[in-house]
């Protein structure tokens, strides 16, 4: 994917161009509002990541004036404004997804490349697959080996989340705000406890599983482990 | 505004009391002015009586007694005009006069002798009379009926009581507009103070243009203490903002420098060792934004994106959530939520608030027990969370809200002692209150939330 990355904080920049290079992304970077407005209008990119403190711009405005002008590049923004309104107005300017500092490199690696794929058309998609794995979006049931899984309302969303993602991180913070549209995190591991009754339906039994945890990041569903 | 509002206020108070004296003062004017009218008028008829007794004496005097026989039969036999005639021999036998005769023997009193009277075809009046003792053994006794009195007082007695029910309806009337001239302003004072309240800081108390009355004065003291806390709160926002600016981006770099040496590192105990320094930094990173999720619940704020909640949705969320977690270490969850309560809320504020309730619960109850969510409408509506854990004692109730404080059973679970501190100031950001009590054993956990917080009236 190609990537633009507007923050000012030279460490943090040189650091996230590091990991997304090495994930396999061309990175460009703008260490302003205003260079960045000029390099996200002069060439196309698949995610904008912009920082909501910037000299000469407000990152907010740019991706008002970004939206605006007709540019539908998704747009992630990083923040150190946690207040509870604050992620409201990032999303309102036309941002798609935000995200506070500090945070993982391995939690923004996930999102960006979840902003990425959003283009795909398999969003609207009406039947999943991934391998055996089979999910039917209107009749909203799912089966395994041509075997019909029982899945409780919450769990049917978890599977089609992760599936609809195939073969991307999903972090735990993005589950609850995807699946549960929860924008805390809870003290306890109540994703992981999902996650477990989930694979306890999906993958027991079965020589090889799907839902694989990525140590330190999330889970991830695939067939490749 | 109803009536029973408006005679519940201090200037329609004050206009009653205002009435009382007013009613008092006049009572006593006009009180003094039909006595001395009723004294004067008596004194007129008392004079015309002794005028006519001498006259009549003179007559005697000069005449005889038949001259005066004649004369009294004379002014007796006029159509009757209100007065009273009676002479009688010294044995009491009436000799001239329109009244029947003397009871006992005749005997002559110094001043008025007050008696009734009951004249041909009228009603029985009030009467009063001289008597007069001539030559010979005579007594002579002449009177005036008091019906012009009487009816004078009448007429004097009406007039009184209109006036008191006019003054009484004037009064009454003027306190109920000098009320609702008073309330509507008070109002509008109460409704720029909600809205402050509600999170509009920039809200000022109205003042009339040009105005320096009572009311204005108070309202621009008020105002003043209002712009000195704008001032206050918003410098206090600005600080914490800049504080997560400032201390965020080195944390960043902190977090980004952590896993830059994770990735260099190998397995081994260095490894081990800044995945532990990851771990603790995101835990203060979790408790810098509960800190600042609780300042932001009591700064008041969030009021501003108050939206039309379902209270019923977001516990079966909570619940929905933590059921699995409860499940796997032993513990069962029953709910009794009531359906579709609705209020004006912050839903992502209400959400963490249940959540931290269960998490408590799931924190610090022993493995068999149960947790309880029970959800009850009415206005406040309150959200129970109980557990059979080893509860709270009573003297630490209040302590547990405050920021930081854990309790010593609470030394071995994680936690920074923030739970309880952001529910309750979520429940007073909604115009409620946390209540802690005793589930015997273990503890209930009640949040309490107005219906509707902005606006009561």
């Amino acid at each position: 994917m190609r990537i633009l990355i507007i923050e000012d904080d030279k460490r943090t920049a040189e650091h996230v161009i590091k990991g997304l290079s090495e994930a396999g992304h061309v990175v460009d970077h703008a260490a302003d509002g205003v260079s960045g407005l000029n390099l996200a209008g002069a060439s196309s990119y698949d995610v904008l990541v912009v920082d909501r403190m910037l000299p000469g711009k407000d990152g907010l405005a740019l991706v008002e004036l970004l939206r605006a002008a007709g540019n539908q590049t998704p747009v992630l923004v990083l923040s150190a404004l946690a207040d509870v309104g604050h992620r409201v107005e990032g999303l309102k300017a036309g941002a798609d997804d935000y995200l506070v500092k500090p945070y993982a490199f391995s939690e923004l690696l996930a999102r960006i490349e979840a902003l990425g794929r959003r283009r795909d058309p398999e969003v609207v998609a009406t039947r999943l697959q991934v391998d055996d794995l089979v999910l039917d979006r209107l009749a909203r049931t799912a089966s395994r080996n041509a075997k019909p899984l029982t899945l409780q309302p919450r769990e049917f969303k978890l599977l089609e989340c992760m599936m609809q993602h195939e073969g991307q991180v999903l972090t735990r913070t993005m589950l609850l705000e995807k699946v549960w549209d929860y924008q805390f995190d809870p003290h306890t591991n109540v994703v992981d406890v999902h996650i477990a009754r989930l694979r306890q339906k999906v993958d027991r039994g079965y020589e090889r599983p799907l839902i694989h945890t990525v140590r330190g990041a999330g889970y991830r569903l695939s067939v490749d482990p | 505004m109803s009536i029973r509002r408006l005679t519940g206020t201090t200037a329609f108070r004050q206009a009653l009391i205002y009435v009382g004296l007013l009613l008092a003062s006049l009572g006593l004017a006009l009180g003094g002015v039909k006595i001395i009218a009723e004294r004067s008028i008596e004194a007129e008829s008392e004079n015309a009586i002794t005028a006519e007794i001498e006259g009549l004496a003179a007559v005697y005097g000069q005449r005889g007694l038949p001259a005066l026989v004649n004369e009294i039969e004379r002014r007796s036999a006029q159509p009757y005009r209100g007065g009273i005639y009676l002479l009688v021999n010294p044995l009491g036998e009436r000799l001239a006069g329109n009244l029947a005769g003397w009871e006992g023997p005749p005997t002559v009193q110094e001043g008025s002798i007050a008696f009734s009277v009951e004249p041909p075809g009228e009603a029985q009046v009030r009467a009063q009379a001289r008597t007069f003792a001539l030559e010979g053994g005579y007594v002579l006794m002449v009177g005036r009926t008091l019906a012009a009195q009487d009816g004078f007082q009448r007429a004097l007695n009406r007039g009184l009581l209109i006036a008191f029910i006019g003054a009484l309806v004037i009064g009454i009337a003027g306190g109920l507009i000098l009320a609702r001239e008073t309330e509507r302003r008070i109002e509008a004072m109460n409704v720029a103070i909600d809205r402050v309240r509600a999170g509009a800081l920039e809200v000022r108390l109205p003042q009339r243009r040009g105005g320096g009355d009572e009311f204005d004065r108070l309202a621009s003291q008020i105002n003043r203490l209002l712009a000195e806390s704008e001032a206050l709160i918003r410098g206090m926002r600005q600080v914490t903002d800049d504080v997560a600016h400032d201390l965020r981006t080195p944390l960043q770099r902190l977090h980004t420098r952590l896993e830059d040496a994770l990735a260099l590192q190998g397995e081994g105990p260095a490894r081990d060792m800044i995945e532990a320094a990851l771990d603790d930094l995101d835990r203060l990173l979790r408790l810098f934004r509960t800190v600042l999720l609780i300042n932001t619940a009591e700064s008041g704020s969030p009021k501003q994106s108050f939206q039309d909640v379902s209270l019923t949705a977001i516990a079966a969320d909570a619940c929905e959530l933590y059921e699995a977690v409860l499940e796997d270490i032993g513990l069962e969850l029953e709910t009794d939520l009531e359906a579709d309560i609705r209020l004006a809320g912050h839903g992502a504020l209400l959400a963490q608030a249940i959540a931290n309730l269960l998490d408590n619960a799931a924190k610090f109850t022993p493995r068999g027990g149960k947790v309880t969510v029970r959800l009850t409408a009415g206005d406040p509506a309150v959200v129970t969370v109980s557990d059979t854990g080893p509860g709270i004692p009573r003297e630490r109730r209040d302590e547990v809200r405050r920021r930081f404080t854990r309790l010593d059973s609470a030394r071995e679970t994680p936690g920074h002692g923030l739970g309880l501190a952001l529910v309750d100031a979520v429940a007073r950001l909604h115009g409620g209150h946390l209540e802690l009590d005793d589930a015997a054993p273990g503890l209930v956990a009640r949040l309490v939330l107005a219906r509707n917080p902005i606006h009561r009236w």
